[in-house]
């Protein structure tokens, strides 16, 4: 059966906290707070890009997602159809709201047997450890930086191939080679050079191998830790075009995670903005760049350098302070202490998702009806 | 299609290992003493008699050095040609350096990478018995255990292994806790791999130089102690061991017999240089960092 759901993933209030251990008997006395409570979805076939600055926690948003962390809570629903993750979530929401009341009757125990079963079924981070790697095939990381990344004692061929390795994927030594030999003219590696080693290669030729090692398995998602931050600007062209073609090629859908608004404009199709473990603003990519909504993405936007002297720009905004610490981040909204139109409230409780137009979400008091 | 050959990292270490002349020359002295220990084991020309057989002539006992062209380095008390016996004695160091390391680096591996790989409770508990192993003198464990089982190869072997694989099982545990959030690690993950795999494939691989490094730098410390356990009278007995003729020197130098002396040190000596240069070498050629110099 066709799954109709036009998203592809679902992700409800993630958060991912990192425990602060501390003395001998290694006592948790806090958490970094690296996502604190995220959602957002990704349409099939597009390209959502994730912006922010160093630190903001969308690294971890990204490994969140292929199953590298652990969250504290949060659901993401992969590939589910779209009435059943709306299911879950009203049941949730039901369950939250009967818990608060401490409303522990029959009904509670039967809306909270059906969640568990329903999250086990569906829900990525209740899965089992079992299912949950089996499930990996599905989505697929590329990482930062292409020196990292690559294990320098494994050839190019066996990199490529761990993933058709792990999943048995071929059934003859032949065919493996195949595969791979089809995989690297896909990314336009010389086939030839699949016995040596990464240190022989130049950083873009690495990230191929990375790329190629991510499409191995054929995923439907991918998600692209700032592919080209480590790359001279001629190589990142190359790279993003080359990443293009596989998403024709394969039908891929994407989560481009980066700092550079630029590339991030010319690459994705809708764009969410993080500032400090959670999403201020999200929308299509036109729409935010004409209408950005929130102090923040605003400030962001207009420190991108435009690369025209004749072109007057925007009176650039600078922000003043430095980011909280995701530690202890600030009461209410976590961008108060440093915005231009902070209110009352701002300090006080943290804003609501609005949607402004269709599609278009921000979380700023300012635009509360 | 012509697949172009790749130069592994390994293949660059043998060709800077290859290019240094010290290590090549101290490989040759290594080289030289397998021999000797070959030739101690299939026992040609009857050394094991040689080296070991009391002969009852009081004229050849204590023959000096450089004397007896049968007997470049003279004979002991016994009449039993020194140089033979050092020779002999190559072969014992050889299977104690050996056997020791081979009890010691599979605990030392294992240990350290579960402490280093899985963190918190496990790592606790393995840094814990670490902890209590090196708090105790190694000397009182080794001395105990063998006092305990009696002195033979298995046990002397057992005892160095058994207080010696904490320093190595440490830094294992620091690489794997390092190599654990490099990214090629966590690509692994992704991919779905297994603890098992992403262990001995992926970071075991990487870190491996330190137990090469660890292994040779344990056999020189192996041959050193087994002359302290000799000294206490603990070592193998019945055989001519490097340790028991210098704890025979120890009493016949101040005697002017100094052919005990002769024979063994310079062969301890030597062989000890030789490990340590070949340790040290290896460490520049293996570690990654250094790959381009």
């Amino acid at each position: 059966m066709e799954n109709t759901n036009p998203y592809l993933v679902e992700l409800y209030d993630l958060r991912t906290y990192f425990p602060i251990k501390a003395g001998i008997i290694k006592r948790t006395v806090g958490y970094v707070k690296a996502v604190d409570g995220v959602s957002f979805k990704i349409k099939r076939g597009k390209t959502l890009g994730l912006v922010g600055e160093s630190g903001c926690g969308k690294t971890t948003v990204g490994r969140t997602i292929v199953g590298l962390y652990k969250p504290h809570e949060g659901e993401m629903f992969f590939d589910v159809p779209s009435d059943i993750t709306s299911e879950i979530i009203s049941l949730q929401n039901q369950y939250k709201k009967m818990l608060k009341e401490k409303k522990q009757n029959d009904e509670f125990k039967q809306i909270s047997m059906r969640l568990k079963q329903l999250r086990k079924q569906y829900d990525i981070y209740a899965y089992s450890k079992e299912k949950l790697r089996k499930a990996r095939v599905n989505f697929q990381m590329v990482f930062q930086d292409p020196y990292g990344s690559l294990s320098p004692r494994m050839t190019v061929g066996d990199i490529i191939a761990e993933g058709l390795d792990i999943h048995k994927k071929y059934s003859s030594k032949k065919e493996r080679k195949l595969i791979l030999q089809d995989l690297m003219e896909r990314v336009g590696l010389d086939p030839q050079y699949i016995n040596r080693y990464p240190h022989e290669f130049s950083g873009g030729q690495r990230q191929r191998i990375g790329i190629a090692r991510a499409i191995a398995l054929k995923p439907k998602l991918l998600v692209l830790d700032e592919p080209v931050s480590a790359l001279d600007v001629s190589i990142q062209t190359q790279i993003l075009k080359l990443l293009n073609k596989l998403k024709d090629e394969f039908g891929l859908t994407y989560l481009f995670i980066a700092h550079n608004l630029s590339v991030v404009e010319y690459f994705s199709d809708d764009i969410a903005v993080m500032y400090l473990g959670k999403i201020v603003e999200i929308a299509s990519k036109n729409e935010l760049y004409d209408n950005k909504m929130h102090p923040y993405s605003q400030a962001l936007i207009s420190a991108v350098p435009i690369p025209d002297p004749e072109r007057k720009r925007e009176q650039r905004i600078i922000l003043t302070g430095d980011v909280p610490s995701p530690i202890n981040p600030p009461k209410g909204c976590n961008f108060h202490p440093r915005c231009s139109q902070k209110m009352d409230i701002c300090s006080k409780e943290e804003p609501p998702m609005i949607e402004v137009s269709k599609d278009h979400f921000v979380a700023c008091w300012l635009y509360n009806k | 299609m012509e697949v172009v050959k790749g130069r592994s990292l390994l293949f660059d270490a043998a060709r800077r290992i290859y290019r240094n002349r010290l290590a090549m020359i101290m490989f040759v002295i290594l080289f030289i003493y397998i021999l000797m220990a070959l030739y101690s084991v299939f026992n040609i020309g009857n050394i094991y008699n040689l080296a070991t057989s009391h002969i009852e002539d009081v004229n050849r006992s204590f023959i000096p050095p450089f004397q007896d062209k049968s007997a470049p380095f003279g004979t002991d008390i016994f009449g039993r040609n020194v140089l033979y016996r050092a020779v002999y004695g190559s072969k014992i160091s050889m299977y104690l350096g050996f056997l020791t390391i081979l009890i010691e680096i599979p605990i030392a591996i294992i240990m350290g990478a579960l402490a280093g790989y899985y963190g918190g409770f496990i790592d606790d508990a393995i840094q814990y018995l670490m902890s209590i192993i090196y708090s105790v003198p190694g000397l009182i464990i080794i001395l105990a255990f063998i006092l305990l089982v009696g002195p033979s190869f298995l046990t002397i072997a057992l005892a160095f292994a058994l207080t010696g694989w904490v320093g190595l099982a440490r830094v294992i545990r620091g690489a794997f806790m390092q190599a654990k959030e490099f990214e090629y690690v966590l690509a692994a993950r992704t991919l779905g791999a297994k603890d098992g795999r992403i262990i001995f494939k992926h970071i075991l691989p990487n870190v491996f130089h330190y137990v090469i490094i660890s292994a040779i730098l344990t056999f020189a410390g192996v041959i050193m102690s087994e002359v302290l356990l000799a000294y206490l009278g603990l070592s193998i007995v019945g055989v001519p061991t490097w340790g028991t003729m210098i704890a025979d020197a120890s009493q016949e130098v101040s005697a002017g017999r100094w052919q005990n002396f002769i024979g063994a040190v310079p062969f301890i000596w030597l062989f000890i240089l030789a490990l340590n240069l070949i340790g040290d070498a290896l460490r520049d050629a293996l570690d990654p960092r250094l790959r381009n110099l």
